[in-house]
């Protein structure tokens, strides 16, 4: 009987160990998230992640940067919640606790949260929202903005417009859009691609059919081997460049692209940072927009009860020219596309033009939408 | 053909992990003790491999990092190991509960730990280690697009561990031992051989070498490490038994669930399946199915372990 | 005699309760330890809301207990059931899911039926489905003698495959990536639950789950087609000599196991709190949820609720503990630990049972050598 207490005790303290010797590598860094907690007030700017965290190299990061660049500013203790499970009433549960936890402005990308906050902008008509690519609604498209609530959106068919030209005007004739899942984010990304892609080889005189572009939807914003292996399938039979848009998908594609020395063109955030084999990012803005909505609550200024479309006139998507690998794209031919969105000489279909890839109108480009 | 040098080199990247675990997954299995724990000690030996590549990538690039990493997740996947042959051996705990806790664990461990550390839960890491071609090797024809291009070390690594593996099951008096008590526990305690600590070592080799499968599953597939290893830990316990225990046959096992995986993700891209309406779930659930059917069939003369899963009692001789 | 006999169940009662609570100590006391070596200053504030978990939020907080309660409670039953048939169900997450897409496939198609019945018939599809999926298994090891563990890991990914599959092709939402949504009729009745518990997606899903625990434990203790099964389990050739159909058995525990779990699946899907299935290549969690409860409970019905609802609670309370800037997957190291330390407590109930029969047999003998004396 003695024996088997020792043993037992024996185990919990291999238990231990283990963690012990598991746990070093980065222990000395170990309390990077307790700074903020000392501050008694709680944290007034939180953010509530959809499914990914904030490192999903999508919105949920691309908010969170903007939110934390604001609150580092000013001294104002910010934090992120994870709703326990995918559903509207573990959303609500989160944005409870961020309540709880003090919170002032909550940010919530994605449109998990459009029924969530359909009810939490009545039942905490004090706090702010700023919703990302969503409104509030009951989800069968009855839709109702409170005076605390901001919802924005992007005209991401004008990022991918550019990235398409730009693609194009580089010399790529094989290009590829992998995008994440058919949400209407995505689909306006894909569509402008094309579209620009095709201004492109007109402006260049290529002939017909000389440039294309396959189409496809992975069906999640993983990295995964299953999307890392789909897209070295495409390098390999002669894709130059691929449009990674779907968050962490991109990961998988980047390591395709390296393997193959080819190259990705990187979304939402500027992934530049992430391998070198990424050309350029089609950006939305979030993060100063997250960052000024964050601020106009602070100034006083608060614009709530409507939902904007932030498009080039408002400087709401754009190209890292700085940081994209162009030789023959330039800036003048940059700011030429963007001040002919900001005018209107350059119009761009949105996800409305179409219901599949293939039937969006183009010249030049052909496109292979594969299932 | 410039495809089925593609199809290779992409199953080669699935492939060796599923070979290195299951291999691992023999030794405790032919030793007697089941290890359903392999997804959990993939998932800690890629955490901490990973973690390992992510801090000491400023200092360090290339083959000699890759090679130390290895080492560490090989490491700590027998050290995880060890609570489960504690558990299996010492304490005679079921040996499937026991397996299943530290399934829960890893995971839950490596996102909460890099979480706290870091503040996300991904690890990312550079890879310096793609080899575009092996010199000499590389240019032998057919073979040497098939294996040397496009490659990394972790190929030949597994290829090693196998040729040993095999080796050592089959023909020392340490790998006769083993498969004694797997089959025989009683018979060989009665000459002398230690169960208990055969048994441990079984395991320990089961663990170190789930690490190693772990990072690299991971390596060559992705440039972050987010706390999964897609499931690859229970598909190499299927690719074992499809291998029924053998480990030639597993070998066999291993690259035909590596093609299946394969083509599962680049259908699109070989022209002759890309005209077939199949949809790429049914490539993914190929492997799992042909493991239920093998089973149904071989199982009137199955060649596992006979005393597998069965804690070894000295009394009950 | 009886009286000894119902004293030594007692007895048996006590000792596993006493393990349980062991291993469940061992587990917190672990997690008590992470918490403490990642983050000192806040490691006591961060455990007490483990141990508060849905107390801090009055009846929302129990209701919330409740609702993440109610789907693990039926795949603690599910594998329980196995347990104590002698088999292991690790498949519950594949008849779990199977049962999900199930009821939401006849929930979103089967809008013709009145509302009064639409939920009923999409619990009983889920039923079958879960029957269904842990029905191979089951029939695999019957009459091909094939370990249901390896069987059933297999069914886990086919049934995650398949039922993709199936939603892409039929109930898909292409602009969620999810399932559509169920007719409201096919939700499951609220009851008054809401109004008892305010702002928690509470309906008469958790009394569902009760009624089926009470189910399981009338017909495991107190049928004779009970008793057959549990005799299966505890002696296999035994039982055949005694005339009990095995194959027939395995089969239907595994029926029975996968109907429970796959009405676990329903009873999520259908509670209307906004939850839609996912097309992911990631096998359901509340199937491994179920393995920890039941080991908890000690595969004794009663126990299982106790243990779901245990296992709710902290869930809860580690999804608070955010506030304490804590990542809420402590709870799910601590949950590994308790599993881990039951694992070996099963051994350290055997050992204080073993005591206690060398001690009732020593009172035995020394009560006859008295009678002797006399």
């Amino acid at each position: 009987m003695k024996k088997r207490l020792l043993s037992l005790l024996l185990a919990g303290v291999m238990a231990l160990s283990l963690t012990a010797c598991v746990g070093k590598p980065g222990g000395s860094t170990g309390d990077g998230g307790n700074k903020d907690a000392d501050k008694k007030s709680g944290y007034e700017l939180a953010l509530i992640t959809d499914v990914g965290t904030i490192d999903d190299k999508s919105f949920n990061q691309g908010s969170w940067e903007g939110l934390e660049k604001y609150a580092k500013e000013n001294d104002i203790a910010c934090k992120y919640y994870k709703p326990a499970e995918k559903s509207d009433e573990a959303c609500m549960t989160s944005i409870d606790l961020a309540v709880k936890g003090g919170a002032k402005v909550i940010v919530t990308p994605g449109y998990l949260f459009e029924v969530p906050v359909l009810q939490a902008q009545e039942k905490y008509p004090d706090v702010k929202f700023i919703m990302i690519d969503a409104t509030p609604s009951n989800g069968k498209g009855k839709v109702k903005i409170n005076d605390n609530v901001t919802s924005i959106f992007y005209a991401e068919e004008q990022a991918g417009y550019i990235a398409g030209y730009a693609a194009v005007t580089e010399g790529y004739t094989q290009l590829g859009f992998m995008g994440g899942v058919a949400v209407p984010a995505v689909v306006r990304y894909g569509y402008g691609f094309i579209q620009g892609a095709d201004a492109a080889a007109k402006d260049l005189g290529l002939a017909k059919d000389a440039v294309s572009v396959k189409y496809t939807y992975v069906g999640n914003f993983d990295a995964s081997p299953e999307n890392n292996a789909k897209a070295a399938a495409w390098y390999n039979e002669g894709t130059e460049v691929i449009f990674a848009c779907g968050g962490a998908v991109g990961n998988s594609v980047m390591k395709a692209a390296e393997t193959a020395g080819k190259v990705v063109i990187g979304v939402d955030v500027d992934q530049s940072t992430e391998s070198a084999t990424v050309i350029t990012s089609a950006m939305k803005n979030l993060q100063p927009s997250v960052y000024n909505a964050v601020k106009s609550y602070y100034d006083g200024t608060f614009e709530g009860g409507k939902s904007v479309v932030l498009s080039a006139a408002e400087d709401g998507i754009m190209l890292p020219m700085e940081t994209s690998k162009f030789k023959v794209f330039d800036q003048a031919k940059y700011d030429e596309l963007y001040n002919g969105m900001k005018d209107g000489s350059i119009k761009v279909a949105n996800d409305t033009v179409a219901a599949d890839a293939k039937e969006v109108p183009t010249e030049i480009v052909t496109v292979e939408s594969i299932k | 053909m410039n495809v089925v040098y593609f199809v290779i080199q992409q199953t080669m990247y699935f492939a060796i992990p599923l070979l290195i675990v299951a291999i691992g997954a023999m030794y405790s299995e032919r030793s007697g003790v089941i290890n359903i724990a392999l997804e959990g000690i993939m998932v800690m030996g890629a955490f901490v491999g990973i973690f390992f590549i992510n801090i000491f990538q400023s200092q360090m690039s290339g083959q000699t990092l890759l090679l130390l990493a290895i080492l560490i997740a090989g490491l700590v996947g027998g050290v995880f190991s060890l609570l489960h042959a504690f558990a299996a051996i010492n304490m005679k705990a079921d040996q499937t509960i026991s397996g299943t806790a530290l399934n829960m664990f890893a995971p839950a461990f490596a996102i909460y730990t890099a979480r706290m550390i870091q503040q996300t839960q991904q690890i990312p890491f550079q890879d310096t280690f793609f080899i575009d071609k092996v010199p000499v090797l590389g240019s032998i024809p057919i073979i040497g697009p098939m294996l040397f291009q496009n490659c990394y070390i972790t190929t030949f690594i597994g290829i090693g561990i196998f040729l040993v593996a095999a080796y050592v099951i089959k023909n020392t008096r340490f790998g006769l031992r083993l498969r004694a008590c797997g089959e025989h526990p009683g018979a060989a305690d009665s000459v002398g051989v230690n169960v208990a600590k055969i048994r441990y070592a079984g395991v320990i080799i089961s663990g170190v070498l789930a690490g190693i499968g772990g990072l690299v599953f991971v390596v060559p597939t992705s440039t972050n490490f987010n706390a999964t290893v897609a499931g690859y830990g229970f598909l190499a316990i299927a690719v074992l038994i499809f291998g029924q225990w053998r480990s030639n046959k597993i070998l066999m096992a291993a690259f035909f669930f590596g093609v299946m995986k394969t083509l599962a993700s680049a259908y699109s891209a070989i022209p002759v399946l890309k005209s077939l309406p199949i949809p790429n779930e049914i490539y993914k659930t190929i492997p799992y199915i042909a493991t239920l059917i093998i089973l149904a069939i071989s199982s009137k003369n199955s060649q596992a372990p006979r005393a597998e899963g069965i804690p070894y009692d000295k009394g009950s001789r | 005699m009886s009286n000894k006999i119902k004293k030594l169940f007692s007895g048996d009662g006590i000792v596993n309760f006493s393990s349980s609570i062991l291993a469940i100590i061992c587990g917190l006391l672990f997690g008590f330890i992470i918490l403490l070596a990642s983050n000192p200053s806040q490691a006591y504030n961060g455990f007490m809301m483990i141990l508060q978990g849905g107390f801090t939020d009055g009846m929302k907080g129990v209701g919330d207990v409740l609702y993440y309660s109610t789907p693990i409670i039926m795949t603690g039953l599910s594998v329980g059931f196995a347990f104590k048939t002698g088999l292991f169900n690790i498949g519950a997450s594949g008849q779990f899911t199977a049962g999900a897409f199930a009821a939401v496939f006849v929930g979103v198609k089967f809008t013709f039926l009145p509302p009064q019945i639409h939920w009923l018939v999409a619990l009983l599809a889920a039923v079958a489905a879960g029957a269904l999926w842990g029905c191979v298994p089951g029939l695999l090891k019957a009459f091909f003698n094939v370990n249901e563990v390896i069987s059933a890991i297999m069914m886990n990914y086919i049934g995650m495959y398949l039922v993709n599959l199936l939603i892409r092709n039929t109930i898909y939402d292409q602009l969620k990536n999810q399932s559509m949504a169920v007719a409201p009729g096919a939700m499951l009745p609220k009851a008054g639950m809401d109004k008892l518990f305010p702002g928690a997606s509470l309906n008469i899903g958790i009394v569902i789950a009760v009624l089926c625990v009470i189910l399981i434990h009338v017909v495991l203790n107190k049928t004779t087609f009970g008793y057959e099964l549990k005799a299966c389990g505890l002696n296999p050739d035994a039982s055949k000599y005694a005339g009990i159909n095995e194959k027939r058995n395995i089969v239907l525990s595994m029926v029975i196991s996968g109907a429970l779990a796959g009405l676990g699946g329903a009873l999520l899907y259908l509670a209307g709190s906004g939850k839609y299935l996912q097309v992911l290549d990631v096998i359901a969690p509340e199937g491994f949820s179920g393995i920890s409860v039941a080991l908890l409970g000690l595969s004794n019905p009663i126990g299982i609720l106790f243990s779901g609802l245990f296992i709710g609670h902290i869930t809860v309370g580690g999804y608070n503990m955010q506030l304490f800037d804590f990542v809420s997957e402590a709870i799910d190291i601590i949950i590994a630990a308790i599993v881990y330390c039951g694992a070996l407590s099963l051994l350290f109930k055997n050992v204080i049972h073993r005591m206690q029969m060398r001690r009732a047999k020593k009172a035995e003998r020394r009560t006859r050598a008295a009678a002797k004396e006399e």
